[in-house]
């Protein structure tokens, strides 16, 4: 009996590396590479662009504490915005006003300080507990090989409901469609390129489109975008005070 | 139901968008991954650390209540902010103002002053003069136990303690002092609050005590709150004792319990608020050149009560314009007409109002 238990197991294994991971199994693998046992932080430069306009450019301090479900993000410039700051706790998020001196409950599917990405963005990964695959399938993505996984939320806590990512071998994501319930695409992410920190990953650059947003210029529709690029990546511990409200007043400007 | 949804999503995710967004450009030829060295940091420096600068700022506006009994005010008040953060250990901040008093500027005077020392990263100490509010309420705030911080001075010590937040609070009020330079401790009051998060659940349990004199009365307060977020709604319930003794009556047991949403381009503020002495609710919408709102407010003890409508129009930079409808009602000596700013107490009015603001 034992020997054909583990003659399945091998045969289970072997099919695995054979084909690679499928379904919840890479979503788990997808988490994992992008989600850290230690403390993290990182300089964050988002930059909007919107159509017509002069590009908007915010630089953030982001520090996650991914195993008690933090983070805080902290705006560093530029100096109107200096101080304010945003302190994740389980599902809680809050945001400081320093001219109200009042912390408001703020939403992971919300944007980020009206830019097209959303405070969600910001937090470790979490799709093999919040979506289900429904589909999947193999694609080139320029010159990327790669599987697609067509997924499907399974609780009301995400901010689109329905997603569709590009993930390469190596199971980093490369690139993401986000979905409304009625199927409207919302917003399409690319991460072109990683960078390794221990063995964890992180992007170097994510760009964000959003389809619901932009203006035609010159006779052709262009969406607004916003570009998030990741210095500084470091796995050293963070004080704990950093994760709380009387930080975020400390620092508040 | 979930077939539906899922044929649907199929089908949708099949589909390209209608116009291309040029992301897959991106990945024809990528930059290759890199290794990053866990060597540079984020430096928060910029943030904890600044010389000493000066901001001034400066608030003139003048207006008029029509009504039976109209009549004009003017007011200006004029601070200036000193802030100091030489070492991350130390920030240094006063505010220093002076607001017009009968057509005359008084000598300026430190509404607030206080000095933050931060140990080993991780305690926080503030001492000073500043108002430091507790509570959950926006509109109405029974659970304020740190009410009586903006009339003295004030040592904060905060920690975070097993992933919850824990605040000890010690407050001087010279107004119930003896010799307020040389402070009793019976005239001292002492407090402390813990908060913290379990899963959605927001929660805290706070009191203040000060043991009292002939001067300072003695104070027994307790509060305990609760809050979640439901649909990106925040709801909120406090339970709280102001009481001069261990054994509170009835009548010193107070509630909160109330609403708040914020939300929405433009941004949509809407509340409500009940305590076992008031009904209030709110709206406010922002993010326009003009901000409307609609405040009420009601007394569950006599049922006087005001609304007021009205709208913001900031018209030009520092410029702003306010037009508003306040409504008073309730008898003559009902709770909100005894306590309504206006000294003629008119039923209905419109009141006009331009503000010019600025800091420097």
């Amino acid at each position: 009996m034992k020997v054909w238990w583990t003659f399945l197991l091998l045969l289970w294994s072997g099919a695995n590396l054979a084909f690679g991971l499928e379904g919840q199994d890479l979503l788990r693998a997808i988490d994992h590479q992008v989600t850290f046992d230690t403390d993290f932080s990182g300089e964050y430069t988002v930059t909007q662009d919107k159509p017509g306009e002069p590009k908007n450019v915010q630089t953030l301090a982001l520090f996650r504490r991914d195993r008690d479900n933090k983070f805080t993000i902290l705006i560093l410039a530029p100096d109107i915005d200096k101080g304010k700051g945003y302190l994740k706790v389980d599902n809680n998020l809050w945001y400081y006003d320093p001219i109200g001196k009042r912390f408001t409950v703020s939403s992971a599917k919300d944007r980020f300080q009206n830019s097209n990405a959303r405070n969600s963005d910001f937090t470790k990964s979490n799709f093999a507990n919040d979506y289900k695959v429904i589909d999947t399938g193999k694609a080139k993505l320029g010159r990327f090989e790669t599987t697609v996984l067509k997924l499907e939320a399974t609780n009301d806590g995400v901010t689109f409901p329905l997603c569709k990512l590009w993930v390469t071998a190596d199971s980093l994501v490369r690139k993401i469609e986000d979905y409304s319930l009625s199927g409207q695409l919302m917003r399409t992410r690319a991460i072109p390129q990683y960078q390794k920190t221990r063995d964890r990953w992180v992007p170097v650059t994510m760009v964000i489109v959003d389809h619901l947003k932009g203006k035609v210029v010159d006779g052709v529709m262009r969406n607004e975008t916003t570009t998030i690029g990741v210095a500084k990546p470091n796995l050293d511990p963070v004080d704990d005070l950093i994760f709380t409200q009387g930080y975020l007043e400390k620092v508040a400007r | 139901m979930t077939a539906r949804f899922l044929c649907l999503g199929l089908m949708v995710l099949a589909c390209p968008p209608l116009w291309s967004d040029g992301v897959d450009e991106l990945f024809d030829q990528p930059a290759a991954d890199i290794v990053t060295e866990n060597k540079t940091k984020t430096d928060l420096t910029a943030l904890n650390t600044a010389p000493l600068s000066v901001a001034g700022h400066v608030n003139a506006n003048t207006g008029a209540l029509l009504g039976p009994a109209s009549s004009g005010f003017f007011n200006m008040t004029t601070d200036f902010t000193l802030e100091a953060r030489p070492d991350p250990s130390i920030r240094f901040h006063a505010l220093l103002g002076s607001p017009m008093t009968g057509l005359a500027f008084p000598t300026p005077t430190f509404t607030e002053v206080y000095l933050d020392y931060t140990l080993l990263g991780n305690y926080l100490f503030r001492m000073g003069k500043y108002a430091l509010t507790w509570g959950q309420g926006r509109m109405f705030n029974p659970g304020n136990l740190m009410s009586d911080s903006a009339n003295g001075l004030t040592l904060k010590a905060f920690a975070p303690v097993l992933g919850q937040s824990v605040t000890g609070v010690i407050l001087g009020n010279p107004g119930v002092m003896v010799n307020p330079a040389v402070p009793q401790p019976r005239e001292l009051s002492y407090a402390g609050q813990i908060s913290g998060d379990l899963g959605r659940l927001g929660w805290g349990v706070a009191g203040l005590v000060r043991p009292g004199t002939l001067l300072a009365t003695p104070e027994r307060n307790w509060s305990a709150f609760g809050k979640t977020n439901v649909f990106g709604i925040d709801f909120f319930a406090e339970g709280v004792i102001l009481a001069a003794d261990a054994h509170p009556t009835a009548d010193e047991t107070h509630y909160l319990a109330g609403f708040f949403w914020e939300g929405g381009d433009p941004k949509w503020q809407i509340q409500g608020e009940a305590t076992d002495t008031r009904w209030g609710a709110a709206l406010k919408v922002t993010g326009w050149s003009l901000t409307p709102f609609v405040h009420w407010e009601q007394s569950r003890l006599d049922r006087s009560g005001t609304v007021q409508t009205g709208i913001t129009w900031v018209a030009l930079p520092h410029l702003t314009f306010d037009f508003g409808i306040p409504w008073l009602y309730g008898s003559d000596a009902s709770e909100y007409l005894l306590n309504d700013a206006d000294p003629n107490k008119q039923r209905l009015g419109v009141g006009l109002r331009i503000t010019l603001d600025s800091t420097f």
